[in-house]
């Protein structure tokens, strides 16, 4: 079911699967996003820090998620 | 105390890192995807309370490995041609990498961006076709992609030698080696690292695999600690993967 190419890359065999990888990365997204919003929301160093550092993975989940969404959206289209 | 602490705390998510990794491969991926997450969650916690110490780097660098993996399994690869994989989850590493430096403050020489002693830098990249052809016989993949043009080839060698040589090399040995042994101290950052590395090759399932990716990263740290530049280990990294998965599997 699970394959490794490189350190990066590992993929699984089946669509299922892929779909709830998918949905469990939005939900990360979506607890992340909502997260940020609330520290930067607070004065207090530690929480505009931590709110900073959660740019590390709302970057590349974005782009994850604008690309299974594309490809959800062709899906329907073609 | 201050050293034994972060010492503790590194090798505590290279364990956790692992665990998370067999998981993925052994038990199941999803738990494994949720193991990840919630080990990210907490080195970004970590980092943000531990701010004034040196150890704040280090525990944002090491966030690019549960990452990592979160968005190699997230993103539904199976829609895309196989060699096309290499870019899709390595432009989101790459993206990931830089927000890394960005908030980390790391300069282009801290991440070795350099051309520092260039005949060495020759060398350390040549040495990618033994180690493809030895970890060829070790894994004996599928070739990546059959009836190419020789155009189509050296682009997918291009995509391999930058997604999988620099953007790899970047992540482990341009940001979480320095973060780390600035925080750690030298030899137990280099071998922290390897370790750190050889952990997400545990989806093979080969023994000898790990030991021959331990051995190697080990090569690659001591190199880019010695000459500060990721140029040759970037290379040798990409060449052996080209050698690997383009070269060997028609011809061996």
């Amino acid at each position: 079911m699970i394959s490794t190419i490189t350190t990066t890359v590992t993929t699984v065999a089946t669509l299922t699967v892929g779909t709830t990888f998918g949905l469990l990365a939005s939900i990360l997204l979506i607890i992340l996003l909502s997260t940020k919003e609330i520290v930067i929301a607070d004065t207090r160093r530690t929480l505009t820090i931590f709110g900073r550092n959660l740019d590390i993975p709302i970057l590349p989940l974005l782009i994850t998620f604008m690309i299974t969404a594309t490809i959800k959206i062709l899906e329907v289209i073609l | 105390m201050r050293i034994n602490r972060e010492l503790l705390a590194f090798f505590l998510y290279v364990i956790f890192i692992s665990i998370g990794e067999i998981t993925v491969s052994l038990i199941n991926p999803i738990y494994g995807l949720i193991i990840h997450s919630i080990i990210l969650l907490s080195l970004l916690i970590l980092a943000s309370l531990w701010y004034v110490n040196p150890s704040s780097n280090m525990f944002l660098s090491l966030s690019l490995a549960p990452l990592t993996r979160i968005l190699s399994l997230s993103i539904p690869l199976t829609y895309f041609p196989k060699y096309s994989w290499y870019s899709v989850v390595g432009a989101t590493v790459f993206a990931a990498a830089l927000t890394v430096i960005r908030v980390s403050g790391l300069s282009l020489t801290d991440i070795g961006i350099t051309m520092r002693k260039p005949l060495i830098q020759v060398g350390v990249a040549l040495t990618g076709i033994p180690f493809g052809v030895v970890e060829y016989y070790i894994l004996r993949p599928e070739p990546l992609a059959t009836n190419l043009s020789t155009i189509q080839l050296i682009l997918l060698a291009a995509t391999l030698i930058f997604f999988t040589g620099f953007v790899e090399e970047l992540v482990f040995r341009g940001i979480i080696q320095p973060c780390t042994m600035k925080a750690i101290g030298e030899r137990e950052g280099l071998i922290g690292v390897t370790m750190l590395s050889t952990s997400l090759h545990i989806g093979w399932l080969s023994i000898p695999d790990i030991i021959f990716v331990f051995s190697i990263g080990l090569f690659f740290a001591i190199c880019f600690l010695k000459t500060g530049s990721l140029i040759g280990v970037s290379l040798s990294h990409g060449i052996t993967n080209v050698t690997l998965f383009l070269i060997m599997p028609p011809y061996a």
